[in-house]
């Protein structure tokens, strides 16, 4: 039984609709929403907690109908990019102010309170007014006050975007850490794959309103289901022609090409093929490689992203810089190969 | 160091006469009413006038209600008119404008259309509006009601929506959103709003003029004794209401001001 389930959920703004969106979640996984902006990811979010009224369909939290409720007994709490802390009250104000509702005693408020501050480690900031405290440490109150209620859902709406690379890190390792402790389902809408991959065990897909694929992490991103998904999650698309079966592997002709897969597909169908940048292996050895040259090069903190290209095709492929390194520059011929289990065909969509 | 470019020189120029031009006349009443003897002594015999005195405590007492009435039917207004999308929104929009923009006197006879003895409204209220502190207090609010709503739909507009629908999710009633989260930070604008609005009904004479003549105001006062005596009878009480206005402008201003600031 779903912990959150969403059936056929249609909301209407006038200028942008969700459309039949059908979702189901188990209570403490932290799903990652991506998608290109205005997609409806926000929306979706929005809906979720109660700003937006579903036209048609509904949402259930076990199996309790909360399509009709107001947020403030949806027990959902949300967190925003720009923090949203009511620059009329402090800290402490700010994190009790959930509390107030459901607990009148004023000692067990400071000591929940005091409680949701060590955990995130904003302690000796409870006095403070939030405009005097930086980016990082507004983030860490907007958590707080969304988890003190101890919510069913906690929703996030690109918490991580408005700060820098240092405090994005830190306050990964603070969400991944205090969701376990809170038992919490979380959502999250985000832009960066990094989250994705840090943080969630299942992603939702959207573009224009709908769901394009949802599911684990891993399936998603190793076996996309279509072409938009596939470069949304950053992976080449490469078109060529089944041309047979050898050894259990599937052969796919690729311009002059023949690269090998695991996947099933019928001879002489035109398929697209999808490899991940990271899952291509630069090889020594000339047998079964592909020869490419390098046109682009960038680097990231620990890792190469380059553009390669031959004559019949363009790929992206990432790489962690070591001793082939020094063959990697730019206009320098290398040679690839590709695990044939991380090659992914689509029948039905070549060329 | 200063820049004497001929953008800032220009800059200087116009703001002079745009200074000038606004205290001129104001300064200009005031001084030749205190530095000459006989119009001092004049003042003098003017504010140990009694009836000065409750002429200008009638006008700041309807004043005060006009705006009272303006701050509790203006705000849940201002409130729906930048939160919510409703059909009649733009029609609403235009009419609570329309006092701004009409001359008083037109106000005036509106007013009176409605609630003079056989007005739509006039004819079967207990409340007798013409000649009276409820005629005086109806034409002052309509005139100043307009600025306090503006006012106040301004202040409520910089509250990002946001930040109620974070109170909603923590368990906060749209009314409890309201009041400790928007009510507090638009309160600035509600109170500029108000000040502005009870002196825009403390200076109103257009529509008192023609709804509600007698009990006099300061206004209509000032203009009485213009009529019946001449400038050197109306000066003495028109630089009284300057002098007292500005006080009570000036303490509300600067005890406010303190408490908001000091709120962040």
């Amino acid at each position: 039984m779903a912990f959150l389930e969403i059936k056929n959920l249609f909301v209407d703004l006038k200028n942008f609709k969700l459309k039949n969106i059908n979702l189901k979640i188990d209570k403490k996984d932290y799903v990652t929403i991506i998608g290109p902006t205005g997609s409806g990811k926000s929306i979706l979010l929005e809906t979720i907690a109660g700003f937006y009224k579903p036209t048609k369909g509904k949402i259930l939290i076990e199996q309790l109908d909360i399509s009709n409720l107001p947020p403030e007994k949806r027990c959902i709490s949300i967190v925003y990019q720009d923090f949203a802390l009511f620059p009329n009250m402090n800290v402490y104000e700010n994190i009790a102010y959930g509390l107030k509702k459901k607990e009148k005693n004023s000692r067990i408020i400071k000591e929940e309170v005091e409680k949701i501050a060590e955990d995130v480690g904003i302690t000796n900031l409870l006095n403070r007014i939030p405009n005097t405290l930086s980016g990082g440490e507004k983030q860490r109150v907007a958590i707080a006050r969304a988890l003190v209620t101890k919510p069913k859902i906690l929703l996030m709406d690109e918490p991580f975007s408005a700060l820098d690379v240092r405090t994005k890190d830190s306050l990964r390792d603070l969400i991944e850490n205090i969701v376990k402790k809170y038992e919490t389902t979380v959502i999250h809408v985000t832009h960066d794959l990094d989250d994705v991959f840090r943080l969630a065990n299942k992603t939702i897909i959207m573009k224009d309103g709908e769901i394009v694929q949802n599911g684990y992490v891993n399936e998603v991103f190793s076996k996309p289901l279509n072409d938009f998904v596939a470069n949304f999650v950053g992976a080449n698309v490469l078109k060529g022609e089944i041309i047979g079966k050898k050894d259990g592997y599937t052969l796919i002709k690729i311009g002059r090409f023949v690269i090998r897969s695991i996947d099933n597909a019928n001879v002489g169908s035109k398929v697209k093929v999808y490899i991940r940048p990271e899952e291509i292996i630069l090889s020594n050895d000339l047998e079964d490689s592909i020869v490419c040259s390098v046109e682009k090069i960038k680097r990231f903190n620990n890792i190469l992203w380059i553009k390669l290209s031959n004559d019949c095709f363009t790929l992206n492929a990432i790489v962690t810089p070591n001793i082939t390194e020094k063959r990697i520059s730019i206009g320098n011929k290398i040679f690839i190969k590709f695990d044939p289990s991380k090659v992914r065909i689509l029948e039905g969509n070549g060329c | 160091m200063y820049n004497k470019s001929p953008f800032k020189i220009t800059l200087y120029i116009f703001s002079v006469l745009a200074v000038i031009s606004i205290s001129l006349p104001t300064l200009n009443l005031i001084f030749t009413q205190l530095l000459s003897y006989r119009s001092l002594c004049n003042f003098i015999s003017t504010i140990l006038n009694t009836e000065v005195w409750n002429v200008i405590a009638l006008t700041y007492l309807a004043a005060l209600t006009s705006t009272t009435i303006s701050i509790l039917l203006g705000i849940p207004l201002a409130y729906s008119l930048e939160r919510y999308n409703f059909p009649v929104k733009k029609f609403i929009e235009s009419f609570a404008d329309l006092p701004t923009v009409i001359p008083h006197t037109v106000a005036g006879i509106a007013l009176l259309s409605i609630l003079g003895n056989s007005g739509l409204i006039g004819k079967f209220s207990p409340v007798k509006f013409v000649d009276s502190f409820s005629g005086i207090v109806a034409a002052m609010f309509f005139v100043s009601f307009p600025i306090f709503l503006n006012s106040v739909r301004e202040g409520i507009a910089k509250v990002d929506k946001r930040l109620e629908d974070v109170a909603r999710t923590l368990g906060a009633n749209d009314f409890k959103a309201f009041t400790t989260i928007t009510l507090p930070l638009s309160m600035r604008s509600i109170i500029a709003g108000a000040i502005v609005a009870w002196a825009r009904a403390v200076s109103e004479f257009g529509a008192i003029v023609i709804l509600a003549y007698y009990p006099l105001v300061a206004s209509t006062l000032i203009y009485d004794k213009y009529l019946s005596e001449g400038l050197n009878s109306a000066e003495p009480i028109a630089v009284l209401l300057i002098i007292l206005t500005l006080i009570i402008f000036g303490v509300i201003r600067i005890v406010f001001w303190r408490e908001c600031n000091s709120k962040g």
